[in-house]
């Protein structure tokens, strides 16, 4: 992903600007979020990314009303989008044309939280800590899901799991992270 | 206004509910998967569809986040590749040019109305945007664009059956139960959204093809209705929707359909299309039903209908509305894929 840091980590939007007519907003938010949406394209549909990026994007900027500032950040928004076009694809497409290495890479407390990549925004620290509360396994299997863009049954082969198992443990995750965000608790979610 | 919280809205407390909901957050689903959500979000209309969207993208960014720092040292070819960089630039200009079209058309058009307006009621909207691209942007294949429209839904062109309430959906194509899940979902009852007055411009329809000759369109699509629970509605309720995408026009037959007191309520049409973001349907105009609860009625699309896949009868204040308060749909006709 390109390395993009970002010392504001709540940037102005611009797909409001984009909505209303503003040419340059359209250049600055492939410069924010390309790295983003390129990295997620590799995830879901590595045969495909180059032409699911420019995919997503037009969508993104063609639909740039949709985006309502009070349900998410806007990275947030622009991921979901991203990532619902990408799912469409691979189930089009059959199955994911190549295996990623399926060794995860374990949740590790030291990792840096510093963003480079995207706003570190509260909702952002709201799901981490959702995750953390999770146990190790749950944790593992959300980001093999979410991070890797492994199906469930291919997390439930790699980790000869159940797969009613997995589908549990991400219900279990994506619920936790979801009463979060409802929440709004973020003094207690920053890490 | 910057995010605070996700506004709460209850989990189904059917086990295979949230299933769906996962799956469909997560790897999307299949034809019957779709169908089966479908009878459940129409039966719980407090629930979305995509409650649990947002909530997997957010938690994703927090992996990405987490990991990012180690990724980027063993992984430096994550870097967009020059040419996917030089191709995004060039759909970025491309879309920039449609912009400055779409304003300039904008322009002229305000330019040429006459200045007779009247007031009417927007809601949700509070105003006009000054340019929408959303209906066009994604209608014609630009030519920096990829092999696919980027609006298509993703589910197989098949056929399924759908069952609600004590109706036999039969003949349904995937899109159409697809579109039938964004239907409903786009259904869930919304807060009561603002209501402002602005101006807008009054416009002399235009005299439209006639009944005749929309049913004699070489591409003509004639759907039945569907019926869903509404007091407006019975069992028996029956009838179809024509239209040509030819044409730009088409008509709605209803028998059995309440007739309304139009200062009371009255119907109005949507049209979902695979060229529209399916959140904001294409508003197909209001109208009436007599007393004998026959109409025959004339599609009034605000935008061109390339490619529908639902047509969608809800009852609205009268006046019709810009967004809908999804509180009541009567009908739907989803079109079968060819």
């Amino acid at each position: 992903m390109t390395a993009k840091k970002n010392s504001d980590k709540n940037p102005e939007p611009l797909l409001p600007k984009i909505a209303a007519g503003d040419a340059g907003a359209v250049d600055e938010c492939l410069a924010r979020y390309k790295g983003l949406v390129w990295w997620l394209a590799r995830q879901y549909a590595p045969l495909e990314a180059e032409d699911a990026v420019q995919e997503i994007f037009i969508e993104l900027w063609s639909n740039a009303d949709r985006y309502k500032p009070e349900l998410s950040s806007e990275s947030a928004f622009i991921s979901m989008v991203a990532r619902r076009r990408l799912i469409d694809r691979r189930r089009k497409a059959g199955r994911r044309p190549t295996e990623e290495s399926l060794e995860p890479v374990l949740w590790d407390e030291s990792m840096s939280t510093d963003s480079h990549t995207v706003e570190a925004g509260a909702e952002v620290a709201l799901a981490t800590r959702a995750i953390r509360q999770l146990r190790p396994q749950e944790q593992k299997v959300l980001w093999l899901n979410l991070h890797q863009g492994l199906t469930h049954t291919e997390i439930a082969d790699s980790l000869t799991m159940p797969l009613g198992t997995v589908k549990t443990y991400i219900r279990r995750g994506l619920i936790q992270v979801r009463e979060m965000l409802e929440s709004g608790k973020l003094e207690e979610a920053r890490l | 206004m910057s995010w605070t919280r996700l506004p709460h809205e209850p989990l189904p407390r059917d086990m295979r509910f949230q299933d769906l909901l996962v799956d469909r957050a997560t790897e999307g689903l299949s034809v019957e998967q779709e169908q089966e959500l479908c009878r459940l979000l129409l039966d719980n209309p407090q629930v979305s569809a995509g409650m649990l969207e947002l909530p997997a993208s957010v938690a994703q960014l927090a992996f990405v986040q987490m990991q990012e720092a180690s990724r980027l040292a063993t992984a430096p070819d994550a870097e967009l590749p020059e040419h996917v960089d030089a191709g995004l630039s060039r759909a970025a200009e491309a879309f920039k040019a449609q912009m400055a079209a779409a304003k300039s058309a904008s322009s002229e058009a305000s330019e040429a109305a006459d200045g007779d307006t009247r007031d009417v009621e927007v809601a949700g909207r509070g105003t006009v945007l000054p340019f929408q691209p959303t209906a066009r942007a994604g209608a014609s294949k630009a030519p920096y664009a990829s092999s696919e429209d980027p609006f298509s839904h993703g589910a197989p062109a098949e056929v399924a059956v759908v069952q609600a309430r004590a109706v036999s959906w039969s003949g349904w194509a995937a899109a159409a139960a697809a579109a039938l899940i964004a239907a409903v979902g786009w259904w869930r009852p919304l807060p009561e959204p603002e209501v402002r007055t602005v101006e807008i411009p009054v416009e002399v329809p235009a005299r439209g093809p006639e009944l005749a000759e929309v049913r004699a369109a070489q591409d003509l699509i004639e759907v039945p209705w569907k019926v869903l629970e509404d007091p407006t509605v019975e069992e028996t309720t029956s009838g179809e929707v024509l239209w040509s995408n030819q044409l730009q026009a088409g008509f709605m037959t209803f028998e059995g359909l309440a007739a309304n007191d139009p200062s009371e309520f009255q119907y109005q049409l949507w049209i979902f299309d695979r060229n529209q973001d399916e959140a904001h349907p294409i508003d197909g105009g209001v109208f009436d039903v007599a007393a004998d609860g026959t109409a025959t009625v004339p599609i009034d699309a605000k935008l061109a209908v390339t490619d529908p896949t639902l047509f969608a009868i809800t009852v609205e204040k009268p006046g019709g509305v810009v967004v809908s308060s999804r509180k009541r749909l009567a009908l739907v006709a989803p079109v079968e894929q060819s």
